[in-house]
């Protein structure tokens, strides 16, 4: 006997209250099948609403853990300076020797304007001191080596070595732009002009003797004198002057003097 | 007239009898009988044999519902009218596919299906009917005893298709547990 027939005779042993039931379908109540229908769609929908929500909550999170992160990655784009770059701007010599190394093309470029002007300063702020050193250093100097300028030093020193090259090149621009001192002192601008002298070994000149034409410093193995005071006519006239006494004494020189100025 | 006159009528031998047995629950009784032996001259034998089986069994039986009497007479017939028949011809297509649905429940194999008494299967099918709802039970009985399609079922109940289909299924899964704890699984 086959499964399905056994299930015939099975099901036809079923009682005739059963069968019964079948004849009145008016007693049938349809709400109950479709409330059951009803009742695990409901289920089914809450169990959708629930996941659409779960959905919506973590849609939610990450949209708000983006946006969070929005700022971290823009500040991102544009990466904190190191150490290297701040010093730049400040425009000391230790940053532009890592400047190359460290920075790229583009960063390099946007900093060194910075360092040049930066330098630039330095230099100018390192000539007015000098000027002023200069120009308050004591006349009585007791021994030139003793001497030894320490003002120029000190500010050397103190200068980034930029800055020093920066000065050394502008003075000897300075100095090509100018014609010998000699000839022509009144091509240049005599703002500030002095006299590197070399005298002869073991001549040691006395400052007072040059003070009506300015102050006279020893520094670097060469004496300056810097012209001080009076109007621009003045100061040629005693540039000159000072150039012609020296000429007539060449035996306390070793070399003929060279007038250097300086830009303000 | 209703069953209590009719069946009346059956203690009083009175012919009459059949004639309104016919009028009144002919229709639906040959229906069953159709799907099941799918041949419209086999249904009509096989109700003709029901009413004669009906004129022998009352008096003495008295049934309350002489349809539920009638229509399990038909349907016996008409399930012993296809075991008589060539065992390759298993019934309609339509008996065929409702079979194969409540198959589902049953084990699968020779030695469980020899094993299982279609008597023990019939007692263990009634008493999980018991327990179920009425209109549960009602669309079980459609589907699987009269033979009826899900449309069939739907249209005459009222309901959707799928509400009929979706409870089959679900009464057949419980069916199918109910008969694992009873041990025929």
């Amino acid at each position: 006997m086959t499964a399905h027939m056994k299930l015939l005779d099975a099901m036809g042993t079923m009682p005739e209250r059963f069968a019964a039931e079948l004849a009145d379908a008016d007693a049938f109540d349809p709400a109950v099948l479709e409330g059951d229908a009803a009742a695990r769609r409901g289920r089914l929908y809450r169990f959708a609403a629930l996941g659409g929500l779960a959905a919506c909550i973590a849609v939610l999170l990450a949209a708000g853990l983006y946006l969070r992160g929005i700022p971290e990655r823009e500040s991102g784009v544009t990466p904190p300076k190191p150490p290297a770059i701040t010093e730049i701007t400040c425009g000391t010599a230790q940053t532009t020797q890592t400047t190359p190394i460290t920075q790229s093309e583009t960063e390099t470029a946007a900093a060194l304007p910075s360092v040049q002007t930066e330098t630039t300063a330095a230099a100018e702020h390192m000539t007015e001191t000098t000027a002023k050193t200069t120009v308050t250093e004591p006349d009585t100097q007791p021994n030139p080596p003793a001497h030894t300028a320490e003002p120029y030093r000190t500010q050397t020193d103190a200068a980034p070595e930029t800055v020093s090259t920066h000065t050394t090149t502008a003075s000897v621009t300075a100095q090509t732009d100018t014609a010998p001192a000699t000839t022509d002192a009144g091509t240049f601008d005599p703002s500030y002009p002095y006299l590197r002298i070399v005298f002869t070994e073991g001549y040691d000149p006395d400052p007072a003797d040059y003070a009506e034409f300015g102050s006279l410093t020893y520094f670097a193995g060469h004496w300056e004198l810097e012209i001080t005071g009076g109007s621009r006519e003045e100061i040629t006239q005693k540039v000159q002057a000072v150039i012609a006494a020296l000429e007539e004494r060449p035996e306390i020189m070793s070399a003929k003097p060279e007038l250097w100025y300086t830009y303000h | 007239m209703n069953d209590s006159e009719i069946i009346a009528r059956y203690f009083q031998r009175n012919e009459a009898a059949l004639d309104e047995t016919a009028k009144q629950y002919g229709a639906p009784c040959r229906r069953l009988a159709l799907r099941l032996l799918d041949n419209p001259q086999d249904a009509e034998e096989c109700f003709n044999d029901a009413l004669l089986r009906l004129w022998e069994t009352i008096p003495p039986a008295k049934p309350e519902s002489l349809f539920a009497y009638l229509s399990t007479i038909v349907r016996n017939l008409a399930c012993d009218r296809l075991r008589a028949q060539n065992r390759k011809k298993r019934g309609s297509n339509a008996v065929q596919l409702a079979l194969d649905e409540l198959a589902e429940c049953l084990p699968a194999g020779e030695s469980t299906e020899a094993a299982l008494d279609s008597r023990e299967l019939g007692r263990a099918i009634e008493a999980f009917l018991d327990a179920q709802p009425r209109e549960r039970r009602i669309i079980f009985m459609q589907r699987y005893w009269a033979m009826l399609s899900v449309r069939e079922i739907a249209a005459m109940y009222k309901l959707n298709e799928s509400t009929v289909k979706s409870t089959l299924k679900r009464m057949r899964d419980r069916l199918a547990e109910y008969l694992k704890q009873e041990g025929f699984l």
